[in-house]
């Protein structure tokens, strides 16, 4: 266990030395934010009753500010690294090491994530308090303490299902585009992009039963106060079903990718 | 003039063989063309998303209807992927070839430094998914506004289309240029790059400083949206002056640049 927390302080450290790539990642999500306040404050100012898609304009606001700093939290490279590894042959390291491949990447990733989480947390907080003193968000202790929740089982599912997609480099040698479409396409079911139910009912439905769901939406609008205390739990149990199934289907590829790795150039 | 246009086929003929070489090399590694495809088609599903909002909500952003700003997104769409082809892999690699010296070699052939540095390699794929799905946008759009098929309106959004992708070489060039000075402008060049996507929507929806800054400094929004103006008769004539003129004079300026950036070029290991 505490090598996995050296890797992890480690990580930690790493990251807060290159704070400029945080503040780029952050800052690169700026933008189709402000293109998306431009296009809903164009779109209400045209609405009658101030009322679209099921949502009122702070309704919307209030959901593209808080998945911005969600969908920055949630920002996973792990596919790139170890599809890198594995082609690179640097996996083979890990096979002689006293150490699991998946444990070591997850204490990196949470590594990474607490020293995101330091600096997104402390602009979240301002962002939040500024957003109930002007009543738009009606925050609780309660309420943040289940987003923090949320937001932590919601972590830990991008990393599984990003780790079991980086196993496709044991069968694709170039899969830097297929990771790119997985996330572009990833990040719009996730509800990163736009609100799922704006896209009517039936994508909600299909999306209630995929992981993507529990990602980006879930977690934003347990903080905003669209989930009831009986949703939180069914999302939550939801949420464990998914982990428990890409804990198994990460042992089942990764056992049948293994078998065609080669350790070229390791 | 004769002397013009006898260098006008001479460096079209050049960009034919870049375009030849590029196509048979890439032909060589299939799976990464489709590759290409497949990211350049998964960012078509982000825009589409935006057009599947608009249509949702179904009611016109300061007098534009969500047919007409069809036009425009897929214009936006198509030009993403010509942007993509045919410069941005130029544009990126400027800054290692300044690193490396590696222009050293580009500096000796008898034709223009600037055109074979910055236009070298051409990746069709993301064009070819991009112009086929914008291409859609456009017919889709253009034909459920109900907007007749002119002559004069066809040939005017080809115009306005072309002059924006001269204008997008020279607005995206000139950060990069800024690596002579800087040997790494990435976060600049990324800045940038991000104002692209600012032609997700129609020009006509921001105001204000995005509208002064994409309209005027960095103007962005003169690529995509013109053409889609004009056809639906939304062009108002000082933005059809600036959009004619803007393309000439960030295309002066990005030569005026790289001159400049040539006299600090130093040939460090080449």
């Amino acid at each position: 266990m505490t090598k996995y927390v050296k890797i992890s302080t480690i990580s930690f450290s790493n990251r807060l030395e290159y704070r400029s790539d945080l503040f780029f990642s952050l800052f690169s999500k700026v933008f189709p934010f402000i293109i998306q306040v431009y296009m809903w404050k164009a779109l209400y100012g045209g609405s009658a009753d101030g009322v679209l898609l099921n949502y009122s304009y702070k309704d919307i606001m209030l959901y593209t500010i808080i998945t911005l700093f969600v969908s920055a939290l949630l920002a996973v490279d792990v596919h790139y690294k170890v599809a890198g590894e594995i082609k690179d042959g640097h996996l083979s390291r890990f096979l002689v090491q006293p150490l699991s491949h998946m444990q070591c990447k997850a204490s990196e990733y949470i590594g990474e994530k607490a020293a995101d989480f330091v600096f997104i947390a402390l602009i979240m907080s301002i962002v939040l308090v500024a957003l109930s003193a002007v009543g738009w968000l009606k925050l609780s202790f309660l309420a943040v303490l289940k987003f923090l929740g949320a937001m932590a089982v919601g972590i830990s599912l991008q990393f599984l299902l990003f780790y079991c997609l980086s196993a496709a480099a044991f069968w694709i040698g170039e899969c830097g585009g297929v990771f790119t479409a997985i996330g572009v396409i990833s990040s719009i079911i996730s509800g990163a992009v736009f609100p799922l139910d704006v896209f009517g009912p039936e994508m909600l439905i299909i999306s209630r039963y995929l992981p993507f769901y529990y990602i980006v939406y879930f977690p934003s609008n347990v903080l905003i106060g669209r989930v009831s205390a009986v949703e939180f739990w069914q999302g939550l149990a939801v949420m464990a079903v998914w982990f428990a199934v890409l804990m198994a289907s990460k042992h089942v590829i990764w056992k049948n990718g293994m078998k065609r790795y080669i350790a070229a150039g390791g | 003039m004769n002397r013009f246009f006898a260098v006008f086929r001479k460096y079209w003929k050049l960009y034919g063989v870049f375009v030849r070489n590029s196509i048979m090399s890439q032909m060589e590694y299939r799976t990464n063309f489709f590759m290409s495809a497949l990211v350049q088609l998964a960012h078509m599903l982000t825009k589409l998303t935006y057009v599947l909002v608009i249509y949702k909500v179904d009611q016109p952003i300061n007098g534009i209807t969500p047919d007409e700003m069809l036009i425009m997104i897929g214009t936006y769409s198509a030009l993403s992927g010509v942007f993509v082809s045919f410069f941005l892999f130029n544009f990126d690699g400027l800054s290692g070839q300044i690193q490396r010296g590696s222009l050293d070699s580009n500096i000796v052939k008898p034709v223009s430094l600037q055109f074979i540095s910055t236009l070298q390699h051409v990746d069709l794929a993301f064009a070819t998914v991009s112009v086929l799905a914008g291409g859609i946008m456009i017919a889709t759009g253009w034909y459920r506004a109900g907007i007749a098929v002119t002559p004069v309106k066809l040939l005017g959004f080809l115009l306005f289309t072309i002059s924006g992708i001269f204008l997008t070489y020279s607005i995206f060039l000139i950060p990069n240029i800024l690596c002579f000075w800087t040997i790494r402008s990435r976060g600049i060049s990324d800045v940038v790059g991000k104002l692209w996507d600012f032609n997700n929507m129609p020009m006509t929806i921001y105001s204000g400083v995005i509208k002064l800054l994409g309209t005027f400094i960095i103007p962005v929004f003169l690529i995509t949206n013109i053409g889609g103006l004009f056809v639906v008769d939304k062009l108002e004539p000082w933005l059809l002056v600036w959009s004619l003129v803007a393309p000439i004079l960030f295309f002066a300026l990005s030569c005026l640049l790289w001159k400049q950036g040539m006299k600090r070029y130093v040939s460090v290991s080449g």
